[in-house]
Parts: C-alpha cells; sequence; structure tokens
C-alpha cells in the first residue's frame, strides 16, 4: 500500500510538473502596471527615509551651530544707551537688571545707573553686554570709558560717520554729550555680531550647474549580452515617437543654469526660494525607428523646470557662510530632437513632443563666500534624485541618482 | 536590428534576470515568457477557479519582479520562482482565512484502489482541474506535500493546523482524487 501510495504520489507529480497552460495576452499588462506601481511606493518611500534623515541632520546642526551672533546668555545682560535719537539703532538685546547696570558700570563708570532717566528713554540705539562678556567685549566697550581718559574713537553708523576727538575729559562733558554717538561695537572681534539685524531679506541668485554622472558606458550589449537600458516606468515613452533605443548609448553630462529669487528671515538663518532653471541634455545610442529600420540616433532635449529650495545657515561669519539645502524640482521637456542616420547614411530629424512633467528631489551642502555687502560667490555640491517618468530617454533614466555642483552669484536685497 | 531583438529570447536565464534587476522591461517581459505557462499551472493547482488563479499569476510575477534582486543564484530560478507563487497563494488563503470555512471531503472511497491504466492516460489538465476543484484546505495540504514535497511538520507551521490534521486531510484528499481519476478514466 505504502509503495502503491508513493508510485501514485510520484505519478502525480510527473504528470503536474510536465504540464503547462497559456493565459490570456493582455495579462502582462496588468503584471507591468503593478510592478510600475510598485516602483512608485519603493520610491516614495526611500524619498520619505531620505527627507526625514535629511531633516534629522538639519535640526542636529540647528542645535549643534546656534548662530554666532548671540551673546553668551546671562541673567545680567543690560542696555546700555549710548546715543542720540537720530542715528540708526542698533539693538541686540533689551534686557535691563539691576544686577547687570552694576557689572557694566565697574567698566563704564558713568553709565547707566547714573544715566538720566530721560536721556535714558530717548536713546534708540543699545547695545547688549553680557556681564559674562569677553575680555574684548569688554575692551571695545571701555572705548567709551577712555573718553575719560581722552582716547580718539571711531564711531560709525549707517546713516553718519564722525571722529570724535574725546580731548576733554568726561567729567567736562555732560551725559549727553558722552553719548552722542552711535558706537559701532565689534564684540568679540566679530563685525557680523554687531551687524544691523537682519528681520529678512530678498536674494536673488544666478548660478549654473553641472552633474558628475552623465556620460554612460555601452552596458550589457557586448558578445551578445542584453542592452540593459532602463525605461524607469518599463513602458518606453521615447516609443511613442517611434523610436525605441537598443544598444550603445552614450549621455553627455546634463548642464543646467537657473535664476532663484528667494526671502530669508530670521536673520538670515533661513531662506525659501523659487524660481526657473533651464537644463540640457544630449545623447547617442542606437534604436529601432517606427519598428522597421535602425539608426544611429542623436537626441537633444531642453528641460525647462521651477525649483522651490530651502535652505537653512548653520555657520555664518564676516565673509563667509555654510549653509543645507533642501528642495525639489518640477521640470518638462519643453523641445526635443532627433537626428537619425539610418544604415545606408540618410540622415533626417525628428521632433518630440512629451506632455507631462517630471519630479526631482534635492539635498546638498553649500558655502558662500560674501566679498561685498550685498553680493556672493557660492558654491553648492549637491545630489539629486530624479523621478522620471514622463521624459525621454537620458542619463536620468540611467542615472536617477545625480551628484552636481552648482557655481553662482547671490544678490542681498 | 531585428536580430538583436530576437537574440532576447536566447539570453540565459540569468541575463535576463541582471536586466530585469535593471529595470529592463523587455528582459521582464522575456522572463515573463518563458515561465508563464509553468507558473499558470502552479496557479491553477492553488486556485479553485481560473479567475484566481489569473489574479494569482498577476500577483506572484509583481512579486517576484520586485523582488528580483533577492534571488541569490543559489538553485534554478524556476525553483525560486515557484516558491514565490506557492507563498502568494499561501498568503492569500491565510488573508482570507479561507481554511476556515474550507468544505469538507466525505464522498469517497477509502478502500479504493486506482488502476494503472487510469494513471497512463490521464491527461495533466484533467488533473490540473481535478486538484484545482477540492476544498482549500485539502487542495492546499495536498499540493504541498505530494507536489511541493513539503512535510506535515512544515505543512502544520505553514497553515496554522496541527499535523494530525495534516496527515488525515492528505489521506481523504488522495483518496477523494483517485476515486476521481478512475471515474474519468471510465468514461
Amino acid at each position: 500500500m505504502m509503495t502503491e501510495d508513493n508510485e501514485f504520489e510520484k505519478r502525480i507529480r510527473e504528470i503536474v510538473g510536465s504540464y503547462t497552460e497559456t493565459p490570456d495576452e493582455e495579462l502582462w499588462d496588468a503584471i507591468e502596471k503593478g510592478i510600475r506601481a510598485k516602483r512608485r511606493i519603493a520610491l516614495v518611500r526611500k524619498i520619505s527615509i531620505v527627507c526625514s534623515a535629511a531633516a534629522a541632520v538639519v535640526a542636529g546642526l540647528f542645535f549643534a551651530f546656534k548662530p554666532f551672533y548671540s551673546l553668551p546668555p546671562s541673567e545680567s545682560s543690560v542696555i546700555v544707551n549710548l546715543d542720540n535719537l537720530e542715528s540708526e539703532s542698533v539693538i541686540l538685546a533689551d534686557v535691563v537688571t539691576d544686577d547687570a547696570i552694576d557689572a557694566v558700570s565697574a567698566v563704564i563708570p558713568n553709565v547707566g545707573v547714573n544715566a538720566d532717566e530721560d536721556v535714558k528713554a530717548s536713546f534708540n540705539a543699545s547695545v547688549s553686554v553680557s556681564a559674562g562678556a569677553s575680555e574684548s567685549v569688554k575692551t571695545d566697550i571701555g572705548a567709551v570709558a577712555d573718553i575719560e581718559s581722552g582716547a580718539d574713537y571711531e564711531a560709525e553708523s549707517e546713516a553718519q560717520s564722525e571722529v570724535v576727538n574725546a580731548a576733554e575729559t568726561p567729567e567736562s562733558m555732560n551725559t549727553e554729550e558722552i553719548y552722542k554717538y552711535n558706537l559701532y561695537m565689534a564684540g568679540n572681534g566679530s563685525d557680523s555680531r554687531v551687524s544691523k539685524a537682519s528681520n529678512g531679506g530678498v536674494v536673488v541668485s544666478a548660478s549654473g550647474n553641472l552633474s558628475v554622472f552623465g556620460a554612460s558606458a555601452e552596458k550589457g550589449y557586448q558578445g551578445g549580452g542584453i542592452p540593459g537600458f532602463s525605461y524607469g516606468d518599463g513602458k518606453d515613452v521615447s516609443r511613442f515617437q517611434g523610436i525605441s533605443p537598443v544598444s550603445k548609448p552614450s549621455h553627455s553630462i546634463p548642464v543646467s543654469a537657473a535664476l532663484e529669487v528667494g526671502y530669508s528671515f530670521l536673520n538670515d538663518m533661513l531662506a525659501v526660494g523659487t524660481g526657473v532653471s533651464y537644463t540640457y541634455m544630449s545623447s547617442r545610442y542606437e534604436a529601432v525607428v517606427d519598428d522597421s529600420f535602425q539608426a544611429d540616433v542623436f537626441q537633444s532635449v531642453h528641460y525647462i523646470g521651477i525649483p522651490l529650495t530651502f535652505t537653512y545657515n548653520f555657520v555664518r561669519t564676516d565673509h563667509f557662510f555654510v549653509y543645507a539645502t533642501l528642495g525639489g524640482s518640477v521640470e518638462k521637456a519643453v523641445k526635443v530632437s532627433y537626428t537619425l542616420k539610418d544604415l545606408s547614411n540618410s540622415v533626417s530629424y525628428r521632433n518630440g513632443d512629451f506632455p507631462g512633467v517630471d519630479c526631482s528631489a534635492m539635498l546638498g551642502v553649500g558655502v558662500e563666500y560674501r566679498f561685498l555687502k550685498y553680493m556672493g560667490i557660492y558654491l553648492n555640491p549637491r545630489v539629486s534624485w530624479y523621478f522620471i517618468e514622463k521624459s525621454p530617454y537620458s542619463a536620468l533614466r540611467e542615472n536617477p541618482i545625480q551628484v552636481s555642483f552648482q557655481l553662482g552669484l547671490r544678490f542681498h536685497i | 536590428m531585428s536580430t538583436i531583438l530576437d537574440k532576447l529570447g536566447q539570453h540565459s536565464d540569468q541575463e535576463l534576470i541582471d536586466a530585469s534587476i535593471r529595470n529592463d522591461s523587455r528582459a521582464q517581459r522575456a522572463l515573463y515568457e518563458r515561465y508563464v505557462s509553468k507558473m499558470y499551472a502552479v496557479c491553477l493547482r492553488y486556485s479553485g477557479s481560473t479567475d484566481d488563479a489569473k489574479d494569482l499569476l498577476q500577483e506572484g510575477f509583481i512579486t517576484a519582479f520586485s523582488n528580483m534582486a533577492s534571488f541569490s543564484g543559489a538553485g534554478s530560478f524556476e525553483g525560486w520562482l515557484r516558491k514565490i507563487f506557492v507563498n502568494t497563494s499561501l498568503m492569500k488563503i491565510r488573508k482570507r482565512d479561507l481554511l476556515k470555512d474550507s468544505g469538507d471531503i466525505t464522498d469517497y472511497c477509502s478502500e479504493c484502489r486506482i488502476s494503472e491504466n487510469a494513471l497512463n492516460s490521464l491527461y495533466g489538465k484533467d488533473l490540473v482541474r481535478l486538484i484545482s476543484s477540492m476544498p482549500v484546505g485539502f487542495r492546499t495540504i495536498f499540493n504541498l506535500y505530494v507536489i511541493e514535497g513539503y512535510s506535515h511538520q512544515e505543512i502544520a507551521q505553514m497553515l496554522g493546523i496541527n499535523e494530525g490534521t495534516s496527515r488525515s486531510q492528505l489521506n481523504r484528499a488522495k483518496a477523494w482524487l483517485k476515486e476521481r481519476i478512475d471515474k474519468l478514466n471510465m468514461r
């Protein structure tokens, strides 16, 4: 019985193992759609993880590298009212305590407690001095005290610039005269610490962008191998134009230029910007054209895109700024041209039409050197992810993750 | 150029797999064409109807192509693919809790023996249809034990049943099948 049973099972296995049945033709279309959908989900998941990681990094940087303009916290901060009504204000802090006034008085006699309340009230310029401030800050503030010894000091303001020769001792000067001028305080040796507080500003930038990965070596089709092209969504968009890339792809490095306008806020700590970008890509490959003949194809694609970027400055000095950027772009292939050369060397031309837009996401770090007060040059290496669904076959389809370098000029208005 | 396109069918499984991992749609199609008939037969055995079999086939191939990179090359690709389809069908059974309301086989002859002639003249299509017509629990256990070669212990773990149930259902399934094959042969 056992043997008979085993024989039965063996025979069943043989019959079943050799049996095949073919389903309907349309099933492949549904499978292809399902593969594309799964790929999109996996991509969205990856992007979410990357964006979350990027957000965590930016948040970590924010807490690790606080902007250097903040003075050491102190319960003894004090406003030292220094100047008259007409000058530009230089305001750093506005906390006044008696302890702080005492502390500053030790550095700058004739200040603070003894200042006339009306005089104080009329001042619109103030400098915050922490009781725990460094010696250099105290030295700078002590420049006021040098009025006593008659030392010269130089005062600057945006409205006026005067040199006061404090030849007279403070005792001979009344309170108002002592505090007549704006003092430009270079706390901690850094001008930016007392530079005019910025509540925001417009930034205009013009840049060029060069990708590192663009040209691709011949893939797959060597000694009978499969042409290894990836069309992203499994459906070769180029087929809509009657051109199906088959072998020997060669892509030029994508080149782009952009003009962006942005707005910075929170003392230039954060910025958001948008604008317009132009990208050019060209490719060469062998293709089957209209399913009927082979041709060498030269393809050129012109893209117009609208980027959106968020920038966080985590290092700021007088002239150098280091920042992180996160953003994305929507792009459309506005002009696609094909030059076809068939086996008999006849050349023909076609234009492609690719409706729809594609998106990309970007993460980068940058450094800006501000050589003028309102102008700087920047370099921004970055990684971009391209989600190519509607655009022609190109370097971006083969390498959707691109590393590029953006170089540009930035105007701070 | 048509020569290049024709060559797709001549490439090895590994070449097509490598290209599929790179999302080459033509390589994926070539792999699909190569294995769809066998896998559809697998799906028919695990499903109760052709519609269910097509759904299973679609799901199985989507899963396979989405996870192609996980094929290590150890063992045949066909074996790997078959496992995916078996697992997909088991997931469907578990998801829909089909075993719970699976019917019972009562109309079978436990002592009946099948003639040699009946087995020899049995067509694959008829056999697959017979297997497919079993209640889902018996059908699944029969497929897993007789065709895929799993042990009762493994089947019990996979289906969340005990070994005794697996054994008894298998015996009843085999007896039922033998009787049906004999009847088919007598027509």
